[in-house]
């Protein structure tokens, strides 16, 4: 299972690195998107894949022992995705208004903030 | 759709049925996109998508669900509605402005972690309560938690989702 | 058990309230201002207050949730944290009463206040939090924090600016994260004291190699250090001058910051590798920024690009990682935040007077005759930034220089003489074009002064405005006098940051505060 999710972790980085390569401001926002769930699937395959070893302290013991499934790279994947729900939210709508603002998806032909002044 | 029973849903329902007539009315200059069919369902799907995720809110402490997932669930419940009908039905059927709803839920995560310093314990503390509150067992501070998040994430959604169907 | 020290939350929950407030206030401009200034003045006296705690009784420690330590998130401040949160605070202060008058009335009212205040709480987060995870998402609440406030009612240059920041700083998250991920992989944990203690037991030098690399970049692009800056100079200078002030003050540095938290995780074991790269970057980032501001005439351009100068020198001490190296960086860098958040407070006044909203200083000028209180506070931040005494500037370059001379650095002290001359050149090209030539009335230029491109002239803002005296003046009035007076009182400014430096070097202390016991 490891070694399938690395080849998908590796697929999600390179998808995302060709997107964002491109010109197009569209498919640069959708390449962060991948980059964003290939550093999600990274954290969790990182994480230890365990089956049926929640991590509950046993009867009588005071802390865990053995092995046992890691609850935290869970808890970091949920926060990184709400927090990337809200960056790509907010990326998306910043394209609408760049494009409405600019009229090109190109990013070749967004040059006006390294023009000569400011 | 003039089903009289729908009448007696709540009143979310009543807004939405009447958002729902004006938006199959003819739009001079505009024709719609969306099917009758979907329009009519996302009336009806709205506050069974509404009792889901509050139901997913309520849960969510020990089980799958939680603040979040059912913000998430709520949003795109009237998300649909939104796409289906329009971002002014839409806001009738939120009844208060999405920023509001972001006030409020901020509020109440903030103030579920000043609670337990105003007991003496760090921020963020749980602290649990044992007498039952209508039909909550034991009142606790991460529920109010996660109303809150609950209620900045619907804000935090529709205010993105209207404002880029407005202009 | 300990009583709860409040005092560590309270700079980041008093912008948090201060947001909601001025959110619940939204359109209505007079009252965000108050709620916001009120908050913002609150903050200071609370991060003075933080800063005075943590100086008499050491690292002062927070668990949140009451979750035991290494596996709860912990706050932790030490005098490196809670001074820069101090100073974050006053520069925020500062930015928010000049965006009472620098800034037309639609920006304001879409929220400025309290994405202002949102940022102040995430530097304050950032500064104050001892968790490496908890220091990304910090780090993301002041990036979208910074995508709003840097897209706030823009034009289309600002917009271009704003999608080059997004998609960079994307991408820097991304790394971060992953980093983030592979570190707990390898560590097994996250907490910073805990990571200080385990660190040393992993022997994977190949992977944490990789993860140092990885989170060189992410910080690296925050920082805008040598080859990662391009973003900044074309992001910075296109917001109005009060947004510019808080990201110039407050972003950067707070990349730096984390390099600072970390390099002792992660560099230390294999100092012979990193020292070099870093101070090579250092040297590379200081004349590339320097000649970057030279070749410049917007005033916005010139500061932004002096800031990824400087930059240079933070880097520089870092990479020496002596005492006196780091002590020179952690001065230097509260210096720097003070300087150019002050120089881009001038930059808005001076459009302001001007009238050139574009702040293209080939049409500005004699404003020494009309504008003398104003050209006399640009010299304080001008000296300080060039290193001339008795500013703070100069204590800091000072400090710096010896300790590269001691270690016997001789490339790099040379860069930092020359990146101060640069400075000096570049400060000076900057007080001629917009203070003493003739103001472009009474100029009988040819065309090739003319400019290629005219300047967007924003309709609010007419030319030859005037600056309200009070609003207008004092934040400036005050961040320069902060300068001056961190110049003045070096001595014991200087005694701050080398404690700061050596509970980095040698973070036992941080360790015992933060992990309850001794470990």
């Amino acid at each position: 299972m490891e070694v399938i999710l690395s080849f998908l972790t590796g697929s999600l980085y390179a998808a995302g690195l060709y997107l964002m390569m491109r010109r197009s401001l569209f498919k640069l926002i959708l390449g962060l998107m991948l980059m964003g769930h290939a550093a999600n699937l990274l954290l969790f395959t990182i994480g230890g894949l365990k089956r049926g070893a929640p991590p509950f302290i046993q009867e009588g013991m005071s802390r865990l022992t053995g092995d046992f499934a890691d609850p935290l790279p869970q808890a970091l994947i949920l926060t990184a995705i709400v927090i990337g729900f809200g960056l790509n939210a907010f990326a998306v709508m910043l394209i609408r208004r760049v494009h409405e603002t600019t009229g090109t998806d190109d990013l070749d032909e967004m040059r006006h903030a390294d023009g000569p002044i400011r | 759709m003039n089903d009289p029973s729908a009448r007696k849903e709540e009143d979310i329902m009543k807004a939405s049925d009447g958002a729902a007539a004006a938006a199959h009315a003819p739009v001079a200059g505009k024709a719609r996109a969306t099917s009758l069919v979907l329009s009519t369902a996302a009336t009806y799907l709205l506050p069974l998508l509404l009792f889901l995720s509050v139901y997913a809110l309520a849960r969510g402490h020990n089980l799958p669900g939680g603040g979040f997932i059912g913000g998430i669930i709520a949003a795109s419940a009237f998300s649909l509605f939104a796409i289906t009908h329009d971002a002014e039905a839409a806001h009738r059927a939120l009844r208060l402005h999405p920023r509001l709803y972001i006030v409020i839920g901020l509020f109440l995560a903030g103030g579920a972690g000043l609670a337990p310093m105003v007991a003496g314990k760090p921020f963020l503390t749980a602290l649990w309560a044992d007498a039952p509150f209508l039909f909550i067992q034991e009142p606790n501070t991460p529920l109010i938690f996660d109303t809150g998040v609950y209620l900045v994430v619907i804000g935090g959604v529709m205010t993105i989702f209207i404002s880029l169907m407005e202009d | 058990m300990m009583p709860v020290p409040m005092i560590i939350i309270a700079p980041i929950l008093i912008p948090f309230f201060t947001a909601l407030a001025c959110l619940a206030a939204w359109g209505r401009r007079r009252v965000q201002r108050r709620i916001c200034i009120l908050g913002a003045g609150v903050l200071c006296l609370a991060g003075g207050q933080l800063f005075i705690t943590v100086w008499r009784q050491g690292v002062v420690t927070l668990r949140l949730g009451n979750w035991p330590a290494p596996y709860g998130i912990i706050l932790a401040a030490d005098t490196l944290g809670a001074s820069l949160a101090a100073v974050a605070a006053v520069i925020g202060l500062a930015a928010i009463v000049s965006a009472t008058y620098g800034m037309d009335r639609r920006r304001e009212t879409e929220g400025f206040y309290a994405i202002a205040q949102v940022m102040l709480m995430g530097a304050c987060g950032a500064f104050l939090t001892g968790d490496i995870f908890n220091l990304y998402v910090w780090f993301e609440v002041l990036l979208i924090a910074s995508f709003v406030l840097l897209s706030l009612g823009g034009g289309k240059a600002q917009l271009e600016g704003t999608v080059k920041y997004v998609a960079l700083n994307m991408v820097a998250s991304a790394i971060f994260l992953a980093a983030v991920g592979l570190f707990y992989g390898v560590v097994g944990t996250l907490n910073l004291a805990d990571a200080a203690v385990k660190v040393a037991e992993v022997n994977a030098p190949a992977l944490m190699g990789a993860i140092g690399l990885m989170f060189l970049l992410a910080f690296g692009i925050k920082a805008a250090i040598f080859p990662l800056y391009f973003w900044l100079p074309a992001a910075y200078p296109t917001p109005s001058f009060p947004v510019s002030a808080l990201f110039g003050g407050l972003l950067t540095k707070v990349g730096l910051y984390a390099m600072i938290r970390t390099h002792g995780l992660l560099f230390i074991p294999h100092a012979d590798f990193w020292g070099p790269l870093l101070l090579t970057l250092a040297g590379l980032t200081m004349i590339a920024g320097m000649m970057g501001a030279l070749s410049q005439r917007g005033f916005g351009r010139i500061i932004s690009f002096n800031l990824v100068g400087h930059m240079g020198y933070m880097l520089m001490g870092l990479g020496l990682f002596s005492p006196m190296g780091l002590a020179g960086a952690i001065y230097y860098m509260a210096a720097d935040m003070i300087d150019i958040a002050t120089l881009f407070l001038i930059g808005g006044a001076v459009a302001l007077a001007t009238g050139n909203a574009g702040g293209d200083t080939r049409r500005m000028g004699g404003l020494w005759e009309r504008r003398p209180f104003l050209a006399a506070l640009f010299i304080a931040p001008a000296m300080s930034l060039s290193g001339l005494p008795p500013m703070a500037g100069f204590w800091g370059k000072l400090g710096l220089l010896r300790a590269a001379l001691a270690d016997r650095h001789y490339w790099i002290a040379t860069a930092a003489l020359a990146a101060a001359f640069l400075t000096l050149l570049s400060m000076a090209r900057l007080w001629e074009a917009v203070f003493w030539k003739p103001p472009p009335s009474e100029r009988h230029g040819g065309p090739e002064r003319g400019p290629e491109r005219r300047p967007e002239q924003r309709p609010e803002q007419r030319p030859d405005q005037n600056i309200p005296f009070v609003r207008g003046y004092a934040p400036i009035l005050v961040l320069a006098g902060l300068s001056l007076l961190l110049g003045l009182l070096a001595e014991p400014a200087f005694q701050v940051a080398r404690s700061a430096a050596e509970n980095i070097i040698d973070p036992a202390a941080y360790i015992r505060a933060a992990l309850g016991e001794a470990p």
